[in-house]
């Protein structure tokens, strides 16, 4: 039903022109007494009208250029019609009356309110006069009933002034949520865009001509008997695409869009769509949708539309913005993957080089120290075992750092807690202080990134208590809270750095703690130095 | 003996270097562990060279060599780094550097460095002087004008992303000044968009730093 009904705007302005034209005569017919005028020059002019409908209900329904192009004459008339009517009835008790609604009516739905405000007050001017003309002719004339009329008819013109103004906005939210609600638009734009266009006008083929910017290569997506082909262009060969949607009929050079004030205007098809382009897509007659983003420029082609009008350009405004908005949606979330992917690569390539690069420049470093100690015949086994210890340390580190790398991208807190309680033995062994560890017990995943971090916090800060602060005791904690994972390092150092006239926070530490997103607090009370560090987690365990 | 800043946040390099130069004549007078900290420790233990690795934690040590290189009585600085970018290495051999040595490079060129440092005033990391020379040959025909430390400044901060806002903040300056700048450097470097020049800035650098 609700399908059925589903009529271009220009069809259903002709059907009810007919229908009334129909009625008209009919009741004309029917009633002696009407019209009080030329009775038989108002029958021929009411049956040379009725026909003229016919004719336009034909028109309408095999062409939407003609229709269009008709429209503008047929309603001036429609007005010269009423007027006439008014003027062969009664013009104050005229049983049509009734057709200037019908009139206002076609020009709110088709042009809007500029047309239906100049419609009104053409009715409304032609009302009085032709009513004005029946006050000498008759002696009857009901003055009260022709003044409530004319106040009907300027009542009824504002409300359909508003109509106009406001009538695409309830096609257009619908035609808007069907587009956005397509999900394939967001990992395919062209083709989901393409074929979300298609299922909303119901055209029966469809092409995409895209040039991507800057332009080095046109793609042309061309879906058919529900299979999609891709083909690229050299840019050159693809016309530009139009201001806005346009109508085509390609096999007699027509194309119709809206100029800014959404008046009607024809156009010369040849500079937006290229004759060899049209050949090879074998396009016909349909809906051309120019789609314009950051990423590029294109034209959607809907060929085979049902029921095809004029109505559908502002249907293809509306496809045109959807699209637009998901290629570009599309392009910010690529480059927000590539981003996050960019960001763990250098994250990795930074821990390495912290790690392994630097270990080896440094292990490198002390080999020729030994060389050269041996050729002066100094006693290197003291060397020897030092270098062999840091590197079971540094192997230790790169074996949890390749676990965490397996473990997938979270882990649970309780295994970040163990691999972290190791870490503070062996900076116990490499810093030579006293290290601590303790952990609260929680059932948190963390990310696998964070791991990584808090390892490197960790070596850190307990590094800069030895270092700068000449820590012999550190104690290292570990906990979760809400979304985040929490380190204290507490020292007994001296206040950090040592010696510096100011109390900074430590700059290694302070950078990759942004990095991670999280938070560095430094305090110093009862002898001893805190670090705090809050580090923002993924998730945690249901 | 020859005292020595070594400048490195990693401290693993810090104690090879220190095991390297035991029983030389050269001495660890101070290390540090950022380019802040470095320029700190210079005035404090006014050392005869400065050890400097370039990738560190707070800023890079190009920002160290040119403030110390503004100095006329600056210590001998000898980059050690494990990679150095054209612009960067330009630009040292630009201010002057005595030395500069890759970690991944033969340890023993470290002592070399230094000896030659302390007989002929300067030594280069052959890998780098070739380098150098054919970033020399390359850029050499090129007559673009000469760039401003100001201009380079502010190409390094569009490379790094920074809007003009942020740029302005960091260089003390009006966003319209920034505008300004950038416009005159579009036109010198022969640019058209922020984005090349960000994807150019380091052939630009290194082009500018390569007329004698």
């Amino acid at each position: 039903m609700g399908r059925g009904l589903n009529l271009a705007s220009g069809r259903v302005i002709a059907l009810g022109r007919l229908l009334l034209a129909t009625l008209f005569l009919t009741a004309m017919w029917a009633d002696a007494s009407q019209p009080t005028e030329f009775p038989r020059e108002a029958m021929i002019l009411l049956a040379a009208y009725a026909a003229l409908a016919a004719a336009m209900v034909m028109v309408a329904w095999r062409s939407w250029w003609f229709d269009a192009h008709l429209a503008g004459p047929m309603h001036a008339f429609d007005i010269a019609l009423f007027t006439a009517v008014v003027f062969l009835t009664p013009g104050d008790t005229s049983p049509f009356f009734i057709f200037c609604i019908f009139v206002l009516l076609a020009a709110a739905i088709r042009w809007g309110w500029r047309a239906t405000a100049l419609t009104a007050v053409l009715l409304t001017l032609l009302y009085v006069l032709a009513g004005s003309a029946t006050v000498a002719a008759s002696q009857e004339f009901e003055i009260n009933r022709f003044v409530t009329r004319t106040a009907y008819l300027i009542i009824f013109s504002l409300v359909l002034i508003w109509f106009g103004v406001n009538q695409w906005r309830a096609h257009v939210r619908v035609a808007t949520e069907e587009l956005l609600s397509d999900p394939s638009m967001d990992t395919l734009p062209l083709e989901g865009g393409l074929q979300a266009a298609m299922a909303v006008t119901q055209a029966e083929r469809g092409a995409f001509v895209w040039s991507r910017a800057p332009a080095r290569s046109a793609t042309v997506l061309v879906a058919r008997d529900g299979t999609v082909t891709e083909s690229e262009l050299a840019p050159d060969s693809v016309a530009p695409p139009a201001p806005g949607t346009f109508l085509y009929d390609l096999r007699n050079g027509r194309a119709f869009t809206r100029d800014n004030r959404r008046d009607l205007r024809a156009f010369t098809l040849d500079d937006h769509v290229y004759p060899e382009i049209a050949a090879a897509l074998d396009l016909r007659e349909g809906l051309a949708v120019p789609v314009r983003s950051d990423r590029g420029q294109g034209q959607i082609f809907l060929d085979g539309v049902r029921g095809l009008s004029t109505d559908h350009l502002e249907l293809g405004e509306v496809i045109s913005r959807a699209v637009a908005t998901r290629i570009q949606r599309r392009a910010l979330m690529r480059a927000a993957e590539d981003s996050a992917e960019a960001r763990s690569r250098l994250a990795i390539a930074r821990d390495l080089h912290d790690s392994v690069v630097q270990f080896l420049a440094g292990a490198a470093f002390r080999l020729e120290a030994m060389k050269r100690s041996l050729l002066a015949g100094r006693e290197i086994a003291p060397e020897i075992n030092e270098l062999k210890e840091l590197m079971l340390l540094e192997q230790g580190e790169l074996r949890s750092f390749i676990t965490a790398l397996r473990s997938g991208s979270q882990i649970e807190l309780a295994e970040l807690a163990r691999d972290l309680q190791s870490l503070a033995a062996r900076l116990s062994r490499q810093w030579d202080v006293h290290c601590t560890f303790s952990a609260l017990q929680g059932d948190m995943l963390v990310p696998t990134r964070l791991h990584f971090d808090a390892h490197q916090l960790i070596r850190e800060a307990v590094a800069n208590a030895v270092r700068h602060a000449g820590a012999k005791n550190v104690s290292i904690r570990v906990g979760g809270e809400k979304d985040e994972v929490t380190l204290d390092v507490i020292n007994d150092g001296a206040s950090y750095p040592r010696g510096a006239r100011r109390n900074p926070m430590p700059g290694s530490l302070q950078e990759r703690v942004e990095a991670a997103g999280g938070r560095l607090d430094l305090s110093r009370g009862m002898g001893v130095t805190k670090v705090s560090i809050a580090l923002p987690i993924a998730g945690k365990v249901p | 003996m020859i005292r020595i800043l070594l400048v490195d946040d990693h401290p693993m390099i810090r104690t090879a270097i220190e095991v390297l130069l035991r029983n030389t004549e050269y001495t660890i007078a101070a290390t540090a562990a950022s380019g802040e900290e470095a320029l700190r420790q210079v005035g404090e233990v006014d050392p005869d060279v400065v050890l400097l690795d370039l990738q560190m934690p707070g800023g890079s040590g190009m920002d160290v060599v040119r403030r110390l290189q503004s100095n006329a009585n600056a210590p001998k600085i000898v980059i050690l780094t494990a990679a150095i970018d054209d612009a960067s290495l330009m630009e040292a051999r630009a201010l002057g550097v005595a030395g500069m040595v890759l970690k991944n490079s033969d340890p023993a060129y470290l002592l070399e460095c230094l000896e030659g440092i302390r007989s002929s005033g300067s030594w280069r990391n052959p890998e780098l002087s070739a380098r150098a020379e054919h970033l020399d040959q390359s850029y050499g025909e090129t007559l673009r004008p000469a760039l401003a430390p100001r201009e380079r400044q502010l190409i390094r901060l569009v490379s790094q992303g920074l809007r003009n806002r942020e740029i302005a903040t960091k260089l003390g300056v009006t966003e319209g000044t920034v505008k300004v700048y950038l416009h005159a450097v579009f036109q010198k470097v022969g640019v058209s968009s922020r984005t090349e020049l960000a994807i150019r800035a380091e052939e630009v650098l290194a082009e500018s730093y390569s007329r004698r």
